[in-house]
Order: C-alpha cells, then sequence, then structure tokens
C-alpha cells in the first residue's frame, strides 16, 4: 500500500531539501578546501574565473542527491542509484578539488606528486567541465531507475511520454563530443596564454 | 546482469574520452611549444618561483621600443608585493654592459600570492644604438634579491 502510495505520487520535501544541502556542502568544500591550502582571495579568484562550471556542478550534484532520495523515498532501494550518487560524487569532489591539488602538495611531499598536480591545475576547467558532464550523465540515470521503477509524480509522469534510456545514451553520446571538442579547443593557462589574456584582452 | 546492462553506456563512453585524450594529448615537439619554451624561462626558489618569458619575438608589434618580459611570480606564503621590479631588476647584453627597466605593468590579477606584469627595457641607448644587437650571442635578465638573485638567459639567434 505504502509503495503504491509513493508510485502514485505521495512525495515529501526530502528530496529537495537533500539536493540543496548537498549541494551547498560541495559548494562549500570547494571554497574550503581552496581557502585552506592556499587562502580565501584564491578561492575567491578561483571561483570568479570558473564559477560558470562550479556553479553547475554543485546544482547538477544537488539535482542527483535529491533524485536518489526520491527513488529511495519510494521503498525501491536501488543499489545501482547509490552507487551512481556515489560515483558522481566523487568526479565532482574530485574535479573541484583538482584545480587546487599544487598546493595540497605543500603538506602532502610526495616525490614526483608536485609536477603531476601542477599540471592537474593547468588543465581545471577541462577537469571541472568533466565534472558537470558526468553530473549530466548522472541524473538521466537516475530519471530511467526512477521511469523503471514506475515511480510517478506530477514531473516524473510527464517523463513516461519519452525512453529515459534513449535520453541517457544520447547524453552520454553528447557529452563526450563537448568533451572532446573542449579539449581540442583548449589551450592550458601557459605563460603566453595568461599574458594576452591580462593584457592583450583588456 | 541487468546492472551491468545499465554501464555500458558510461563505460563506453569514458572508454572514448581517454582513448581522445591519449590521441590529442599535445606532445613536448610541437613547433609552438618549443618557440613558447625558448622564450620562458623558469627560476625555482625556496617558496617563491619567479617565470620570465622574453615577448618580444612573438609580441614586437605590442613593444616597438621597448623589449618587454612578461614576469610571473608564485609563492605558497608571504607577500610578494613587497618586491619592486623596478629597482630588483637589469638587463645585461653579451658586452656584459647593465641597462635599468624604464616600466613595470602590474597585470589587474596580480594577488599576494601570484603576481604578474610586463617589465620592459629601453631598445635604444642615449647614444642612439640598440641595446641587445645581433653581435650579442647571449643576454640576460637578473633579478636582485628575491631569495637570491635570478639569472634568465637568453640566446639570440
Amino acid at each position: 500500500m505504502e509503495n503504491e502510495m509513493n508510485k502514485t505520487g505521495v512525495g515529501s520535501h526530502k528530496p529537495v531539501i537533500a539536493g540543496i544541502f548537498s549541494a551547498v556542502v560541495l559548494f562549500l568544500f570547494y571554497f574550503g578546501i581552496n581557502s585552506l591550502t592556499a587562502s580565501v582571495e584564491h578561492a575567491i579568484i578561483q571561483l570568479t574565473n570558473y564559477w560558470y562550471l562550479i556553479i553547475p556542478l554543485a546544482i547538477g550534484f544537488g539535482i542527483q542527491v535529491g533524485l536518489f532520495m526520491f527513488v529511495r523515498s519510494s521503498n525501491i532501494c536501488d543499489a545501482q542509484a547509490g552507487r551512481m550518487v556515489t560515483a558522481s560524487g566523487g568526479v565532482s569532489t574530485g574535479s573541484m578539488v583538482a584545480c587546487c591539488a599544487h598546493h595540497i602538495t605543500d603538506v602532502l611531499p610526495f616525490l614526483g606528486l608536485s609536477a603531476f598536480a601542477t599540471t592537474l591545475s593547468n588543465y581545471t576547467p577541462l577537469l571541472l567541465l568533466v565534472g558537470v558532464l558526468s553530473n549530466m550523465v548522472g541524473i538521466t540515470m537516475m530519471l530511467e531507475i526512477s521511469q523503471n521503477a514506475g515511480i510517478r509524480t506530477r514531473i516524473f509522469g510527464r517523463l513516461d511520454r519519452v525512453n529515459m534510456r534513449v535520453i541517457k545514451y544520447a547524453v552520454v553520446v553528447i557529452a563526450v563530443l563537448i568533451f572532446a571538442i573542449a579539449y581540442v579547443l583548449y589551450k592550458p593557462e601557459d605563460s603566453l596564454t595568461l599574458f594576452e589574456k591580462e593584457f592583450l584582452s583588456r | 546482469m541487468k546492472i551491468k546492462k545499465e554501464y555500458y553506456g558510461v563505460i563506453a563512453g569514458i572508454a572514448v574520452l581517454l582513448i581522445l585524450a591519449l590521441y590529442l594529448m599535445p606532445g613536448d615537439s610541437g613547433s609552438a611549444r618549443v618557440a613558447e619554451e625558448d622564450m620562458t624561462k623558469i627560476s625555482k626558489g625556496r617558496g617563491i618561483q619567479i617565470i620570465a618569458t622574453y615577448l618580444n619575438p612573438k609580441y614586437e608589434d605590442q613593444f616597438p621600443n621597448s623589449f618587454a618580459f612578461y614576469i610571473q611570480m608564485n609563492t605558497h606564503s608571504g607577500d610578494l608585493f613587497i618586491y619592486d621590479l623596478l629597482e630588483l631588476s637589469y638587463l645585461q647584453d653579451g658586452e656584459g654592459n647593465v641597462y635599468k627597466p624604464i616600466r613595470w605593468t602590474e597585470s589587474d590579477r596580480s594577488w599576494g600570492h601570484h603576481r604578474s606584469g610586463v617589465l620592459e627595457f629601453q631598445k635604444i641607448d642615449e647614444n642612439g644604438n640598440l641595446i641587445l644587437s645581433k653581435k650579442d650571442k647571449t643576454f640576460r635578465l637578473v633579478i636582485k634579491g628575491i631569495e637570491f638573485d635570478r639569472e634568465f638567459v637568453w640566446k639570440t639567434r
């Protein structure tokens, strides 16, 4: 009976609250790790430079967590959904941390790690983009799980008109294409790129 | 079994990403990269890294009357604004003649731990001669007293 009620659209605000909370926590984690490893000023500069990727990343992760909570509240305990949120959360957090990884090497002076971390920080926008794209894929996978489980609400009811499995594969292909194009067009922030950005694009 | 199927798309996507990344990864032998490496010199200190890039070979039109260097200073602690690059820097030609800079233009993005700007030297001396002529096989930019004296040496063609 309870399952039936949930499947026909009886929900709570818990998934929405969990989603917003997760997005805020991920955002604060990013800001905190940048502030701790460098400075608050550095964190603000990073945020100013990459807000267009960081904000969608946090929002996307929040949506995924919200969807996961919704699936779980339907008493259809889906292990795959849990793994998806964990994996996507890892990618989101990892891509956010990568941009300040070169500061972490100050306290973790492993041999050879510094150069690797510096290289990672040169590719910050691409790493953040991977996080955003993985969120896009994760959200469609979560929606597919919801659809397969037959969960119906005012929102998900409309999704029955489309095949989420097809949408999911389409999003994967689009995500791969977006990354490939971004990778080809991306110029790492070497000295000349920075000079042009700071002095020639005024 | 069903769960594995769900991952096929993601696994395929990641595989394509990796293959693309490996295929498109810029190598170190590209002509532009080599040219840039010739222009850029790095001095790593105990806590402060300084990068000097000689700009004229690529941006001569931007600096028709000066020799210009893009300077980046990076540190994890301390305030880099205590260093006056106009005071601390000089250019030395192949014969040992020393020239002081005429201009420092600070970047809008400079802050305590990451500072950058353009350091310029007059191209012509008071006698109307080019300060770096073709006979100089090398020239050096020296920045004194930032942990130690930093020397950046370029070979002329």
